[in-house]
């Protein structure tokens, strides 16, 4: 992972030990899986959760149908490391597209409803920005900005994602995510001056 | 691809997403359940899609009911069936993360039904058993297959029914209110009029099991053979006569019609789907197998009675 892909505090031999896993995982070893899993879901979670942030969409329950998919799906999967991080938000990416569009065919239940019946709501999402008021107020400053730019930002700071992975993920050139990041940079910073936090 | 000239480092280090970075960063709790699941998925067992959902869902005790025929509450579980039961019951597990402690019995609250087939058929096992039990499961696995393709989906769809209807003829035995399940499958399959036919109908099954058939047989009359079922099922009268024989005929209904597998399976389902029952009633002696299953609780009772 390279330009800063570093996907948080990695081992310098990050690089072997996920070729290894992923050539295991595809081989049909649990042990592999089990090692993709831990590496990338909190990223992943936090990714989803970011995204998913107001959406009254469970996040968790994406994150679960991402790696359903994954575990189902990587014994055919191609490819090696960075490609296997593309492919896992690839897949993110759709389980919230198919999140929202459930969501906005349901019929949205009633207050009397939610009460009555425990029914998983934005609070799950919004219970993990509980207790950082700047997080949130980044996160939602992030969702203000137009959509390519906000994803990238996110793809790029919280699921610390390379140049080449992100741009595998949004199917964009490098060059177009590099823009498309600093000009989201820019106006992210914009807004949070002009909130004055 | 190092691209120094890159300026995202240096705005993204900004101390304004340093906290986003953080928050980024804080590992999610490993929830062990998840990942186990997964790995099942992993290994290419089925897993529920929401299975998040449903571990989220504080549940005490996991009630699985599954349709099956009535000796199978006898723990004559086919072997296939047994293994598909305990596939779903270890499915369902999985997926809420909870032990299933007990299998019941017990269908739609009616939890007297269970045991008064159960009984019966456990107690008469020891006699039966040799001859009984292997051809009904045979038959049992068969009849899926080997009866005609018509019925057979109807087969899985009237499993269900079976229950009810065995709990029909249990029902009058204890009480003579029919529990509303009950009255509703009764009503569905019945005409209003057998109800009043029961002091006849049931004196012509006393005389002899296969005498009733006849009688429903010719124009397949179902609303008139079901009624003989009920009527055989409610009636005490018969019960005298029958109880000796039919209770173990119940048991083993193949048995005594004799002989082929085709009809075995019959004595299972027969007592429920009323639909199947009255297309085959028509064709074939279905006294000495239909209301063989249905008759021995009720038999049990009315000899108690």
């Amino acid at each position: 992972m390279s330009d800063s892909g570093t996907n948080g505090s990695l081992p310098d031999n990050a690089e072997e030990v996920l070729s290894a896993a992923l050539k295991s995982a595809r081989n049909g070893n649990e042990n592999g899986f089990t090692t993709l899993w831990r590496f990338h879901n909190s990223r992943l979670t936090r990714f989803v959760q970011s995204k998913l942030y107001g959406s009254a969409i469970d996040a968790d329950e994406v994150v679960s149908e991402t790696w359903l998919n994954v575990a189902r799906d990587i014994h055919s999967f191609k490819g090696g490391p960075t490609e296997f991080a593309a492919w896992l938000y690839t897949i993110a990416r759709n389980r919230i597209i198919d999140a929202v569009r459930i969501r906005d065919r349901q019929v949205r239940p009633t207050a009397e409803l939610e009460e009555a019946f425990w029914i998983p709501s934005p609070s799950t999402v919004e219970k993990e920005f509980e207790g950082s008021e700047s997080v949130k107020r980044i996160v939602e400053a992030i969702q203000k900005l137009p959509p390519a730019q906000a994803e990238i930002l996110l793809l790029r700071i919280v699921s610390d994602l390379s140049v080449e992975e992100t741009a595998k993920i949004v199917k964009k050139s490098s060059n177009s995510v590099r823009v498309l990041a600093h000009r989201g940079l820019t106006s992210l910073k914009e807004i949070l001056g002009g909130e004055q936090i | 691809m190092n691209n120094p000239i890159d300026p995202f480092d240096e705005l993204a280090n900004d101390e304004l997403f340093q906290e986003l970075r953080a928050f980024a960063a804080t590992p999610v709790p490993e929830d062990a359940q998840v990942l186990a699941h997964l790995v099942q998925e992993f290994r290419g067992v089925k897993a529920l899609p929401s299975h998040r959902w449903l571990k989220r869902l504080v549940i005490p005790t996991v009630t699985i009911v599954i349709a099956v025929p009535s000796l199978a509450y006898a723990g004559l579980l086919p072997e296939r069936v047994s293994t598909d039961i305990k596939q779903i019951v270890h499915t369902v597990s999985t997926a809420v993360s909870k032990p299933i402690v007990a299998i019941s019995n017990t269908i739609s609250g009616n939890s007297n039904e269970p045991k008064l087939n159960s009984t019966p058929l456990t107690s008469a096992s020891p006699d039966a058993s040799p001859s009984l039990v292997p051809p009904t499961l045979s038959s049992d696995e068969n009849s899926s297959d080997g009866t005609s393709s018509g019925s057979e989906g109807e087969t899985q769809n009237n499993q269900s029914e079976d229950q009810q209807i065995s709990v029909v003829a249990n029902t009058p035995a204890n009480s003579p209110t029919p529990p509303p399940s009950a009255s509703r499958s009764s009503s569905a399959t019945h005409t209003p009029t057998s109800a009043p036919s029961h002091s006849e109908t049931p004196h012509k099954v006393s005389e002899s099991s296969k005498s009733p058939i006849a009688i429903p047989s010719p124009n397949g009359s179902r609303s008139d053979s079901e009624a003989d079922d009920e009527n055989e099922n409610r009636s005490p009268a018969p019960q005298v006569s029958r109880s000796s024989q039919e209770s173990e005929e119940s048991h083993r209904s193949p048995s005594p019609s004799s002989s082929t597998q085709s009809r075995t399976p019959r004595p299972i389902s027969s007592p429920s789907s009323s639909s199947r029952e009255r297309e085959s009633e028509g064709t074939r002696t279905r006294s000495s197998a239909t209301p063989t299953s249905i008759a021995s609780p009720s038999a049990t009772q009315h000899e108690d009675d």
